[in-house]
């Protein structure tokens, strides 16, 4: 008899366990798409809103789109062309209206997809600096003229930064 | 007065009280075994992690054991979505294309046709996969340089939005600065990673 119920409890301690390891590993199902890239928040939100024209990784291609890749950073040396960044009208009026979010973009786009471009000494944008820049975006007849002039004085700053060779 | 000599006086004085407890007492412990208690024991400890393996509670958790994941679809694109047969406009990929499939066309779900060129810019979307439970970034790269083949139309809006908002809007047909020919041919949905 006590035999008898020790030979009924013994399967059911090893049906317990056999079911119970079942249960952890159908929660961990195989992507459906094997092999692909897990891209963080601020690199999907990128993506979703910038990389279809910039490029998914920053390379524009042949097109009229500012590549980003190795040359967006050459605006960041002054604190006019750090603003001009923000306030370009696909940066400053984009569908990302959380600041926080629009900084974290704009900090993967300069450190990471700026790359060599960026000045070593970058202070990441803040959210606030993001929130008073964005609300003035950039408009007018002359706005390639603009993008030049505000270009070449950071490009002149870059030369002349003790942090660059 | 000690505790000891408490016990003493006690102890002389056997009342029937105690004669009736300990007779009683001994008769019990004479007809039960010790190793039938722990048997018992055994047994309860073994049931009780199994009560909630019964169906009742069983048949709640009963879709991820089916291969599918419980997470809910975040949209009725993605509630509706397959994942077998790029051909359909229900394919899982095609939340947010809005043109024809170049699968129908002679080219793949990622792959353009022969004889067009694929269009410099692509519209992002994000689409959920039933299969796994993610969701996607996906970019809808025009094909162009052939006229439009319309064997299969589709229109995908999640996370489309009006076209005073151009730069969310899928009805912009992106083949302008492509190399060949500014003529819409088809649309591919390519995977770009996993979004977290």
């Amino acid at each position: 008899m006590r035999a008898a119920l020790l030979r009924c409890v013994l399967p059911a301690c090893v049906t317990v366990l056999a079911l119970m390891a079942g249960a952890v590993r159908a929660h961990a199902a195989p992507d459906a798409v094997a092999g692909a890239t897990t891209l963080s928040h601020t690199q999907s939100v990128y993506v979703s809103h910038c990389g279809g024209c910039h490029g998914i990784e920053g390379i524009s291609g042949p097109t009229f789109v500012p590549m980003l890749r190795n040359s967006v950073g050459s605006f960041a040396c002054t604190q006019e062309g750090r603003a001009y960044l923000v306030r370009v009208p696909g940066v400053s009026m984009s569908l990302i209206r959380d600041d926080q979010t629009l900084a974290d973009v704009m900090n993967f786009v300069l450190i990471t997809l700026g790359g060599s471009s960026t000045p070593p000494g970058f202070k990441p944008y803040t959210a606030a600096e993001v929130h008073t820049w964005r609300a003035h975006p950039l408009s007018g007849p002359d706005f390639m003229a603009l993008r030049a002039h505000v270009l070449e004085r950071s490009l002149a700053a870059c030369a002349h930064s003790p942090n660059k060779g | 007065m000690l505790p000891s000599e408490h016990t003493q006086k006690t102890e002389q004085g056997t009342s029937l009280f105690d004669r009736l407890t300990e007779t009683v007492l001994r008769h019990f412990a004479g007809h039960t075994s010790r190793r039938g208690v722990v048997a018992r024991l055994g047994g309860l400890a073994a049931a009780v992690p199994l009560f909630p393996l019964l169906p009742v509670s069983r048949a709640s958790a009963a879709t991820p054991a089916a291969g599918k994941v419980a997470s809910k679809a975040p949209t009725p694109f993605g509630a509706k979505a397959q994942v077998k047969d790029p051909n359909a406009c229900d394919y899982w990929r095609y939340c947010a294309i809005d043109g024809n499939l170049c699968t129908s066309c002679g080219g793949g779900v990622h792959s353009c046709p022969p004889g067009t060129a694929p269009s410099p810019t692509s519209w992002i979307g994000s689409c959920y996969n039933p299969q796994d439970g993610n969701s996607y970034m996906i970019a809808y790269r025009d094909c162009c340089g052939q006229d439009s083949c319309n064997e299969v139309t589709c229109l995908g809006t999640d996370g489309d939005q009006p076209s005073y908002r151009p730069m969310a809007n899928n009805d912009i047909i992106w083949c302008f600065g492509t190399g060949t020919s500014e003529m819409y041919n088809c649309s591919t949905a390519a995977v770009i990673g996993k979004a977290s």
